[in-house]
């Protein structure tokens, strides 16, 4: 057993310094450190073409560094990238394993890529630890499952061979809220066991379940902190005000005292910097069109847009 | 029917196209450079055939023969002198395509009215190209002794002009069978399409499906990739190999009067160099479609200038050149001669080792077209 999650140990599994990529003339990754201990489930966030899919390909040598050092397990991601692979476990964006094959068949292939030794006897324990054996779905063809299914399937290769470090890139986009919360739950459990994750996504529930998250925005790192002290250290405020009366909210949504606002079904929420701010727009903008004013909490979403905002150099998204 | 919805799929598909820069710079290129290659390059009427002529005669005929026959342009007469057995032994090995032979006493014959012999032995592996070449040893051969005899004023005594006999001996395939001169290029064709075809797809796959990926992150190594992408499509090929020779045997009554030994290391070495062909095709080809293009393009030359549909002595030298790099060439060669040839082990290795080198530069670029990272 590794040590706790929440204590750091002498040993990084990831341990990444001024990490840089440039493809052209585009800096995809700027600077990027990172520190992820041994049994940290961590979670990478930040919009479409920030950055975390270069910078996960860096970290396990499936992409040349423009500048920067790190080790991963304790070998040079730049030079000893065939020391990593046997420690790594990995899950790409899309869904890339072979859909004509079983279940079953992945799962060997995958074991016997990495010399797993009693193959039978691991492809039975993955079978029922990630439950194909239900309805026998260890023996379907993988065109045939579901997409949450698919994504369980290409979780247990990933794990086939005990790996130290799991490196998952969106495993679970597109999958429907109850398959990835039992890809979660499996998640969960394989972290408990040791195994460190690096876990890209967009979804913010599934930041909540980590250990530690990371936020990046234009190949940068902004943010870098365990999920509760990210929420508690936010200074926004968010409010849920009902509407009374139909508002055109086009017309009042450009104002630069409001950092993100929603319109929901009978009702607008906002969220902005301060309880002033949220006061003086919902009198001058809503004036009698609004009704109760209920405050909501504020969520990792809407701290990462504020931040997107700031890099952005705008106060509002409108 | 709406214009306007067929302008914009033909719009769209003209950029899909465009935007493709390798399938669409070389689909002109190809074009036009096939075109000119094969254009110059074949001729089913083959000019300058290889010949030995065999001289015991050593006369002022066979001198001003080998002239004529040079004249001709139909044969193209190795200056060196060499005895009846090594000609023999050329024309096996497919050094040369037609021997000549005068005898010692055809002048004698020829000046006393006798019957005057020429031996005329052609390869007829290729029973079709050589016609012309063989009947013009015999029109030649009459011509200059015409010539020989009016220089001697004996010409008067002969109305019906001299008389030359010209034995031709069509070695190798002395009944003439289009099949068996077909059937050992069919072999080759048949296992360059299939097996380059099937592995051009197998990496390219991998990389369309996102696969490739998740291979490059396994410990996996280039080699173990590209082995065990031949290994099935090898079997696969042993089974096709034995299903064409059960035909050929079986249907065709082809013979074969070599060493089944020679035939085996050829088929050997010919399918695994097949097979890294396809290999490299696959490495270096980003998507199917691209590999489907890149096999087309290397099978043209392979069907065009091997010999295979055209006779190898009709080409330029030039075009020769180009064919000596292609495998095919000397499967080609190699599978005549061991089926109508009675090629050795020993006789077949001028073909097995180009074919060898081949494999070991295919192999060496596979390797190296071969993307460790995703950069």
């Amino acid at each position: 057993m590794s040590a706790s999650p929440h204590e750091p140990s002498s040993s990084p599994i990831i341990e990444v310094k001024d990490l840089t990529k440039v493809f052209g003339t585009n800096k995809v990754v700027d600077n990027l450190s990172m520190t992820i201990e041994p049994g940290q489930l961590y979670a990478f966030l930040g919009p479409n073409g920030s950055g975390k899919t270069t910078a996960i390909r860096m970290m396990c040598g499936l992409v040349p560094l423009t500048s920067g050092s790190g080790t991963c397990a304790g070998f040079d991601i730049a030079t000893q990238s065939d020391d990593i692979k046997p420690l790594l476990g990995y899950m790409t964006q899309h869904f890339s394993l072979y859909p004509d094959l079983t279940v079953r068949e992945n799962l060997e292939f995958v074991c016997r890529l990495y010399g797993v030794r009693d193959v039978r006897g691991r492809v039975n324990d993955l079978v029922e630890q990630f439950a194909f054996h239900d309805l026998g779905r260890d023996k379907q063809r993988v065109s045939t499952l579901s997409g949450g299914w698919k994504q369980r399937m290409a979780l247990a290769c990933a794990v086939s061979h005990r790996p130290k470090l799991l490196l998952l890139d969106e495993p679970t986009a597109g999958v429907d809220p109850k398959a990835r919360e039992a890809f979660w739950d499996i998640l969960q459990e394989v972290t408990a066991s040791g195994v460190s994750a690096l876990v890209s996504t967009h979804y913010m529930d599934e930041a909540m379940r980590s250990n530690r998250l990371a936020y990046m925005l234009y190949g940068r790192l902004l943010v870098d902190d365990k999920p509760e002290n990210v929420i508690r250290n936010s200074e926004l405020l968010s409010v849920q005000v009902d509407l009374r009366k139909p508002v055109d909210l086009v017309s009042i949504s450009r104002d630069p005292r409001v950092v993100r606002m929603a319109r929901l079904g009978n009702s607008v929420r906002v969220v902005a910097r301060s309880a002033d701010d949220i006061d003086s727009w919902v009198k001058e903008r809503l004036g009698d069109a609004a009704g109760e004013i209920i405050d909501i909490d504020v969520g990792l979403e809407d701290i990462f847009f504020h931040l997107t905002l700031q890099q952005q150099g705008t106060n509002t998204s409108f | 029917m709406s214009f306007q919805r067929i302008y914009a799929i033909a719009m769209k598909e003209w950029l899909h196209m465009v935007r493709d820069r390798l399938t669409f710079i070389s689909l002109l290129l190809a074009t036009s450079g096939y075109v000119v290659v094969f254009g110059y390059a074949i001729n089913p009427d083959p000019r300058h055939i290889e010949t030995i002529m065999v001289d015991h005669d050593k006369s002022e005929f066979s001198r001003l023969y080998r002239l004529a026959l040079l004249q001709s342009q139909y044969l193209e007469v190795d200056p060196r002198e060499m005895t009846s057995d090594q000609a023999s032994d050329y024309l096996r090995r497919a050094k040369t395509s037609v021997v000549i032979e005068i005898p010692p006493d055809f002048t004698s014959n020829l000046m006393s009215g006798k019957t005057a012999q020429l031996l005329v032995e052609a390869d007829a592996t290729d029973p079709v190209s050589l016609n012309g070449a063989i009947s013009s040893t015999g029109e030649v051969a009459r011509r200059v002794a015409a010539h020989v005899l009016r220089q001697d004023q004996l010409a008067s005594n002969k109305p019906n002009g001299p008389n030359v006999d010209v034995r031709v001996q069509r070695r190798f395939n002395p009944s003439g069978e289009h099949t068996f001169y077909i059937i050992p290029g069919v072999m080759g064709m048949i296992l360059n399409m299939s097996l380059i075809m099937m592995t051009a797809m197998s990496i390219t796959k991998e990389k369309e499906r996102g696969s490739m990926e998740f291979l490059m992150v396994t410990p996996t190594k280039p080699s173990e990739v590209i082995i065990g992408k031949m290994a099935p499509y090898f079997v696969m090929g042993i089974v096709q190999v034995i299903s064409i020779l059960a035909i050929a045997f079986g249907l065709f009554k082809m013979p074969l009067t070599g060493s089944a030994w020679a035939l085996a290391a050829l088929l050997l070495i010919y399918g695994l160099t097949t097979l890294m062909v396809g290999i490299l095709i696959s490495s270096a080809a980003g998507s199917q479609i691209q590999a489907m293009q890149l096999s087309f393009y290397y099978m043209m030359p392979t069907i065009m200038l091997t010999g295979f549909m055209f006779p190898y002595s009709g080409m330029p030298e030039w075009a020769q050149w180009i064919s000596t790099t292609l495998p095919m060439t000397y499967f080609i060669r190699g599978a005549r001669g061991v089926f109508l040839k009675e090629f050795s082990l020993l006789d077949m290795w001028p073909n097995l080792w180009p074919i060898g080198c081949a494999f070991v530069f295919f192999l060496w670029a596979s390797i190296k077209s071969y993307r460790k990272t995703l950069s």
